[in-house]
């Protein structure tokens, strides 16, 4: 069990660290477009304020004028700038002589397309801005998103596993109390005690394969690139698969030229060809043959069986985690054997691809593996 | 006195051949299916005194099982065996008509003993 709970503790700090970074920048942006919010409110009062002022003083020049039968003539306008507002703002001032209206000082002028101009400015300002609170929000729709696909994958995962480990107990455990019960009659005995150690195989299976999900996730233990003999590894396996899960001997046929060596890891390697032959029986195959061909610097290994293949659909989602094929509700497996196996080819240098011509025609797997250069 | 019958649905080849062998050893007959499929088509023809069934099953599962189940028969006691220890899903198989739920790994003898007690109740 040490093996799930390793996965499953180590799963959410990933998620976590990268959830950190997208809600660390979500609100880092938040916070700059609140404060570039209050500074664009600010010109924009600013301006406002400044346009309705220009605007009752020009009235009043206006007025004035009238009333004083005079004219503007002399008055000129010019534009400076304001060195006590940060932004510089510059700001059209009407000059006036002081007789023609009894107006000592300056008066700012609004009529100007400056003022125009700026509010424009501001309007797009805003638009940008309520756009960029736009994707926060897609930003944090997608956290809250991730959140719950990681909880429910983690979910999936733990009840997967849990389901995979727990069960082969149980039979060992039933096994052992029902043999201390005496229970077993001496012509079941042996057929019990090889369906106990076929469980044991099993689990030991899922435990490795467990390790090897936590040697990809934490990659500071490379897979070792021994090279082997591609035959004898194969063959070996057969025979530990034909020993420790009761297989008929004669659903295996090799076809591989005693010459081809590959380099990687072989205890990798092994759980690969065990995801690929545990599927094959568990949607019944009798047969499984192996091919191999040399292709540009890779062996290639190709794993046929006779089984339920899969549709186009399946072979789509083939090697993503938890995806299983069709009809299959209910069925054993973590759905993460096709998902690690591939991973771990990919680690070695390889690839693992499959394929089908559809349902009930059988699948083929091809494990790629870097040749040994001579 | 006439033997009790035991529907034992359950698809791990090692448990079912141990459920198998308790039983017959406690003196009950025993039909084993590790199919759902079966299951549902056995259940459709022949009763029995008690039902054991595993939550994950191919083809149908166990609580599409025991959905069919009480649709027509709302007295055969059914005792669900599953690794899932999760309280929702206990929740939802007693919902859908359980009269008992056992997690993996199980004892034995404690097994027996809730079999006995729920065929005794329901002959009452």
């Amino acid at each position: 069990m040490w093996g799930s709970s390793a996965v499953s503790q180590n799963a959410p700090s990933r998620i976590t660290r990268q959830e950190y970074i997208l809600f660390g920048t979500t609100i880092f942006i938040l916070i700059a477009l609140g404060l570039w919010w209050i500074t664009l409110m600010g010109r924009a009062i600013k301006t406002e304020d400044a346009y309705n002022r220009l605007q009752i003083q020009y009235e009043a020049v206006v007025l004035a004028q009238t009333h004083s039968n005079s004219t503007l003539e002399h008055a000129y306008l010019e534009i400076q700038t304001d060195s006590n507002t940060e932004s510089g703002w510059r700001t059209p001032v009407l000059h006036m002589p002081d007789h023609y209206i009894g107006i000592k000082k300056s008066h700012e002028v609004a009529l100007d397309k400056t003022f125009v101009r700026r509010k424009f400015m501001i309007y797009g300002e805003g638009v940008l801005l309520i756009g960029l609170l736009g994707v926060c929000a897609f930003m944090l729709l997608r956290l809250v998103t991730i959140r719950k696909s990681v909880q429910n994958e983690m979910e999936m995962f733990v009840g997967q596993m849990t389901h995979e480990m727990k069960t082969p107990l149980a039979g060992l455990r039933a096994l052992l109390q029902t043999l201390q019960k005496g229970a077993i009659p001496p012509e079941k005995m042996q057929k019990v005690l090889d369906m106990g150690l076929q469980q044991i195989d099993r689990e030991e299976h899922l435990v490795q394969t467990l390790l090897h999900a936590q040697q990809l996730r934490i990659s500071e233990k490379p897979f070792a690139k021994e090279p082997f003999g591609l035959l004898e590894f194969v063959s070996k396996f057969i025979k530990h698969r034909i020993s420790a899960r009761n297989s008929d001997p004669e659903s295996y046929v090799t076809k591989i030229d005693e010459m081809f060596r590959c380099v990687g890891d072989q205890q990798a390697a092994l759980t690969i060809l065990e995801n690929i032959a545990d599927n094959a029986e568990k949607y019944g195959a009798t047969k499984l043959v192996f091919e191999a061909l040399s292709d540009r610097g890779k062996i290639k290994l190709s794993l046929i069986d006779n089984g339920q293949g899969f549709d186009q659909r399946t072979a789509l989602h083939l090697f993503e985690p938890y995806v299983r094929g069709s009809k299959t509700d209910g069925q054993h497996g973590t759905g993460l054997g096709l998902h690690i196996s591939r991973r771990l080819a990919q680690a070695m240098g390889g690839d693992l691809i499959g394929r089908s011509d559809g349902i009930g025609k059988g699948a083929v797997f091809i494990l790629s593996l870097p040749e040994e250069s001579l | 006195m006439s033997l009790h019958h035991i529907l034992v649905v359950e698809d791990d080849p090692l448990t079912a051949t141990m459920l198998e062998t308790n039983f017959k050893f406690e003196g009950y007959d025993v039909t084993l299916v590790t199919n759902g499929r079966v299951a549902i088509e056995l259940l459709a023809s022949t009763s029995y005194d008690l039902i054991l069934l595993d939550y994950m099953l191919p083809e149908v599962d166990g609580q599409t099982i025991l959905r069919e189940l009480r649709k027509s028969d709302a007295k055969t006691p059914v005792m669900m065996l599953t690794a899932r220890s999760e309280t929702p899903l206990k929740v939802s198989a007693f919902a859908a008509g359980a009269d008992d739920y056992l997690s993996k790994p199980f004892h034995v003898d404690e097994l027996l003993a809730r079999a006995k007690a729920l065929i005794r109740r329901a002959a009452r």
